[in-house]
């Protein structure tokens, strides 16, 4: 037996009802589904949640001289930034993470690349072995930058016990300062970030390669193009996305560089591998200046914009995405 | 086996090394133990409680001072730290402390700190000494708890002291040394140990020249060479925690300091790789080894790093660390203690009693014997029941040497600036970067920018 509504209920469940009888509320979902917003939203939340609201309290925290170890806090404004800038600290680690990230990209670029021709060689020609270049490369890729910063240090001891030094005696030269040389540390931080990056450059190019049409090449050779030419003409124009991309990625992780160098050299010897990444973690966690390392973050946000927006004048590839 | 863990000056890094090693154990611990949750166990002390009264409070540690030897890091102590919370659990049965395990040494410092200011901190922690000027503002008196604060040696109340307020029980120490290798000295030298800087150039070049090892190295850390700046007098902050060592007599010790260094590697008696040496296990097995003659150590460098991997320990015997003029004497020394941040009612009162029991000397006395440390109380060593006489080789030396140990200052400063400034002056003089000038010069202004205030070095 069923209960008759009271009026109120009843008035509002009859307008309901019409409603759904009109399709108004079948209208209205569809409406809003239809919409692009109610499909951005999860990501637009996700993006406000976890990226914006960090981003703005790190710039709002550079304003501040909060520290870890003091419950005070209070807006020192644009103070932070004036020592940061005004640091010779700061101009140094700028120097090391520039020299550091263009090594890197010089480095990761070209190896990457040659490592994809080699591979895309030998897969066209149907040799053996470019899967198994292709796993060993990528081992490097998924081992964390902390384990790979500790193996390359054992590596380098600067004592017949270190690996490479232990080869360089038995063929009769002196020990290598890998580390303790200043020089020398910032290469071997370089060689052993390229040595991790290159497998991730190799698989973008890789893909980039097999997107290369093959009726190029062949037109190229019908016209006489040689194997130099052929790269020049062919494989580079269509690389160019790839290289883009390719460029603005390991750009912006040497800029963000901090595992690898924390394991391997912490830094030093002085300060001569101090990127601004190990700073600022240095100064949040080291000397307890949340503030300070606020600012760095902010400082080194602005950096990669800059870089990154010098890029896509530089590349000009706006027709291409 | 004993650890090196007491006065590391990166807070403790071998004991780092085996908590990040077993960090899954510490989370299972963690888990399963953390408050003590459901513990309905009636003994008196498990691995996460100790005591069954009412009054309850939760006391952060490390698996390190677990009183169950199947859970403890350190097994070998775990049987003291048993007898430890049994007193306690028996003198005080109203009492119960929640072992809450921390898996991570700079969490665990950071955490404390950052609560601490909020006014959530545990009711009590153990804390690494360094840690305490960082928390000596939260810190809570333990004078009616402890007896005889006179006992203790004078860095413990240069440095756990806030006026007459004792604000850490500092239950065992370390400190560093010189460890010689008698053989080779006595062949290149008179025999005798070096005890200034002089000494040790001419004494370690020789052997340099001779045998082709390194003469002397040393680890990359500020509590390994502060004693060569201290023994000279020098002092890195005022009573106010400003920095001062950049003041005229300081200076004068500081910059000599940082010339002995550059000496050292200009001489050939330290290679210049030692200013990326900082791992003091590297430094004692390298020794062991053969590769060096003589070095600075903590305590228990020998057992951990020289009897274990030398065929002939014998050969090597300690000595005061070298200093400018014969008649100077320092050594760095650390250590953990026990603090108590709950301010009043029974828990602080409860909190207390379970931190002072720490200090008390046949505690003290019975836990560094099994953990292979050094007691903080002088009267400690001399009752063989309490503290054997055979705990270390050189166990007399090193009482005499504590009586010189000087602890880090009690100033944030320190944390925040002067620690990593010194390592990387250091760092640059040895791997010869820079002039000993221009590497103080650059230190003394990054310490000033980083201290929060006006700093004019009076010179």
């Amino acid at each position: 037996m069923t209960t008759e509504p009271p009026a109120a209920e009843r008035s509002l469940w009859a307008r309901l009802r019409r409603t759904v009888g009109d399709g108004t509320v079948a209208d209205f979902v569809d409406r809003g589904v239809s919409h692009p917003l109610f499909w951005l939203l999860p990501a637009l939340l996700f993006i406000g949640v976890f990226q914006l609201y960090p981003m703005v309290e790190v710039f709002r925290m550079s304003l501040t001289d909060t520290s870890l170890i003091s419950s005070q806090e209070s807006y020192v404004w644009l103070e932070n930034y004036r020592r940061l800038l005004g640091s010779e600290r700061f101009y140094s680690t700028l120097r090391v993470t520039a020299i550091y990230s263009v090594g890197s990209i010089v480095l990761q670029l070209g190896l990457g690349l040659g490592l994809a021709l080699a591979i895309d060689y030998g897969v066209r020609r149907g040799l053996r072995g470019p899967l198994l270049t292709r796993v060993v490369v990528l081992s490097a890729w998924v081992v964390p930058g902390i384990i790979i910063g500790l193996v390359w240090r054992i590596m380098l001891l600067e004592t017949d016990v270190g690996v490479v030094n232990n080869a360089l005696g038995r063929l009769g030269f002196e020990v290598v300062p890998f580390l303790s040389d200043a020089g020398m540390a910032v290469v071997s931080v370089i060689a052993a970030g390229a040595w991790r990056g290159t497998a991730f450059s190799m698989i973008m190019f890789y893909a980039g390669l097999k997107r290369v049409p093959e009726d190029l090449y062949r037109a190229a050779k019908v016209d006489g193009a040689g194997p130099v030419a052929r790269f020049r003409y062919v494989t580079l124009p269509q690389l160019k996305p790839v290289v883009f991309v390719v460029t603005i990625l390991v750009t912006i992780y040497s800029l963000n560089s901090f595992d690898l160098i924390f394991a391997l050299t912490n830094g030093g010897p002085g300060r001569a591998t101090e990127v601004i990444a190990l700073a600022m973690y240095k100064s949040a966690f080291e000397s307890y200046q949340m503030g300070m390392a606020a600012a760095t973050a902010v400082v080194l946000l602005v950096v990669t914009l800059t870089v990154t927006a010098v890029y896509f004048r530089v590349f000009d590839i706006s027709e291409e995405i | 086996m004993p650890t090196d863990v007491s006065n590391d000056e990166h807070h403790g890094r071998s004991r780092r090394t085996v908590l990040l090693a077993t960090g899954a154990i510490g989370t299972a611990a963690l888990a399963g133990c953390a408050g003590g949750g459901g513990d309905d166990d009636e003994r008196p002390v498990t691995h996460g409680r100790v005591g069954t009264g009412d009054v309850e409070f939760d006391h952060w540690t490390s698996a390190f001072y677990s009183p169950d030897e199947d859970e403890s890091l350190q097994p070998e102590a775990a049987s003291a730290m048993r007898a430890r919370f049994e007193e306690w659990a028996e003198e005080n049965p109203e009492y119960r402390a929640n072992l809450v395990y921390q898996a991570d040494l700079d969490q665990w410092e950071s955490q404390l700190v950052t609560r601490a200011s909020n006014g959530e901190a545990p009711a009590s922690s153990t804390l690494d000494s360094v840690w305490v000027p960082d928390n000596r503002e939260y810190l809570q008196p333990l004078n009616d708890y402890v007896d005889d604060i006179d006992d203790f040696f004078p860095f413990v109340r240069e440095t756990a002291m806030e006026g007459d307020d004792l604000l850490a029980a500092w239950f065992y120490t370390g400190l560093r040394c010189l460890y010689y290798r008698t053989d080779l000295v006595e062949e290149y030298g008179d025999g005798d140990p070096p005890r200034t800087w002089d000494d040790l150039l001419e004494v370690g070049g020789a052997i340099a020249d001779g045998e082709g090892v390194a003469g002397f190295t040393i680890q990359m850390s500020a509590l390994d060479t502060l004693p060569f700046f201290w023994g000279q007098g020098g002092e890195l902050v005022d009573d106010d925690g400003m920095p001062v060592l950049g003041d005229e007599d300081n200076y004068d010790a500081l910059l000599s300091t940082f010339e002995f260094f550059a000496d050292l590697v200009e001489a050939g008696v330290t290679p210049q790789r030692v200013g990326t040496l900082d791992d003091p296990a590297q430094v004692g097995e390298e020794a062991a080894n053969g590769q060096s003659a003589m070095f600075i150590g903590s305590n228990s460098r020998y057992q951990i790093s020289i009897e274990p991997n030398d065929d002939d320990p014998e050969r090597w015997d300690v000595a005061e660390i070298p200093m400018r003029e014969a008649d100077q004497f320092a050594t760095g020394v650390g250590g953990w203690t026990e603090g108590v941040y709950a301010e009043d009612g029974d828990v602080a009162e409860a909190a207390k009693s379970f931190a002072a029991k720490a200090v008390e000397p046949e505690t003290m006395g019975r836990y560094c014997e099994a953990g292979s440390q050094l007691p903080t109380r002088e009267s400690v060593f001399d009752d063989d029941e309490i503290y054997s006489s055979d705990t270390f080789r050189f166990q007399d030396q090193f009482r005499e040497f504590l009586r010189n140990g000087v602890a880090r200052p009690s100033a944030p400063i320190y944390s925040e600036a002067i620690a990593e400034e010194w390592v990387t002056a250091k760092e640059r003089v040895f791997t010869q970067q820079s002039s000993p000038e221009e590497a103080v010069g650059t230190m003394l202004d990054n310490i000033a920018d980083s201290y929060d205030g006006d700093v004019e070095y009076d010179d």
